[in-house]
């Protein structure tokens, strides 16, 4: 059986958790996009957690580049929250994904204070 | 009359069939992306038989995702993609093939999509992408 599941939870007004579980690949990226950009739309503050995925492809990595992008151009937050799989750490590396997000190993630098947390040290040296 | 040995019965084997089962992985996908998750499970289950680390599993399992989602959403294809796999001395062979035609993508590459064959070069030791008229076929080779 295959599950393919997203579960968002709000730990302080303006700001979400999105945690992905399992398998992550092209039979949900458009509907998580959306999903993606609406809660940007309606939050200060967006984390993606990947550490209860099993596989992401890069269909997924293409929707945190966008999503980045979205935050982005309203001034908002999105932030990454990197788990222990290697597949899926892996793909991110690989990718070059990793390079171009804010990266967290831990919840609470995750949904941190911006002025306080400090990004994964490649996302300020990629130029984007 | 000479019989050809095979060399199977030396293990024990009783037939070409059961050794092509540990040897060789076969499956044709649907041009869907739902066929993606079940194809990955089945690889996986193959290449847990063999002798691969994590490491070198989960990037052909990967890799191959991205070769037959490529396929299912460029070819255009309506027939099954064929995926083919073999154990060999040093690693492994995949070859994925289709009979489509690969459409031209109608925004240029950019940052954020085309990162499909970016990553299938990125996770095996080679892979080779030929198109001709008869279709596509990526062959991927993962040094065990």
């Amino acid at each position: 059986m295959i599950e393919q599941s997203v579960e968002v939870t709000y730990p302080r007004p303006g700001a979400c958790v999105v945690t992905v579980y399992g398998d992550q690949d092209r039979g949900s990226a458009e509907q998580f996009e959306r999903q993606l950009a609406d809660l940007i739309a309606l939050n200060e503050l967006v984390v993606v957690d990947v550490s209860e995925a099993d596989f992401v492809d890069s269909s997924f990595l293409r929707n945190m580049l966008v999503a980045d992008r979205h935050a982005k151009e309203q001034t908002k937050r999105f932030r990454l929250q990197m788990g222990t799989a290697p597949v899926v750490r892996r793909a991110f590396e690989v990718s070059g994904v990793l390079d171009r997000l804010a990266v967290m190993n831990r919840r609470e630098d995750a949904l941190g204070d911006p002025a306080e947390v400090h990004e994964h040290p490649d996302s300020r040296s990629s130029g984007v | 009359m000479q019989v050809q040995d095979t060399g199977t019965r030396r293990f024990g084997i009783q037939n070409e069939r059961e050794f092509d089962a540990t040897g060789h992985f076969e499956r044709d996908v649907d041009p869907a992306v739902a066929a993606l998750a079940p194809l990955r499970h089945a690889l996986r289950a193959w290449l847990e038989s063999r002798d691969l680390s994590a490491r070198s599993r989960d990037a052909v399992i990967l890799a191959t995702h991205e070769a037959v989602a490529n396929a299912i959403q460029h070819s255009g294809t309506v027939s099954r993609i064929r995926v083919r796999a073999n154990a060999e001395a040093d690693g492994l062979t995949i070859e994925i093939s289709d009979n489509g035609e690969w459409r031209t993508p109608d925004d240029p590459p950019s940052q954020e999509r085309g990162r499909g064959i970016a990553l299938i070069r990125s996770l095996v030791s080679n892979a080779t992408i030929n198109t001709d008229a008869g279709g596509t076929t990526v062959l991927l080779y993962q040094l065990a």
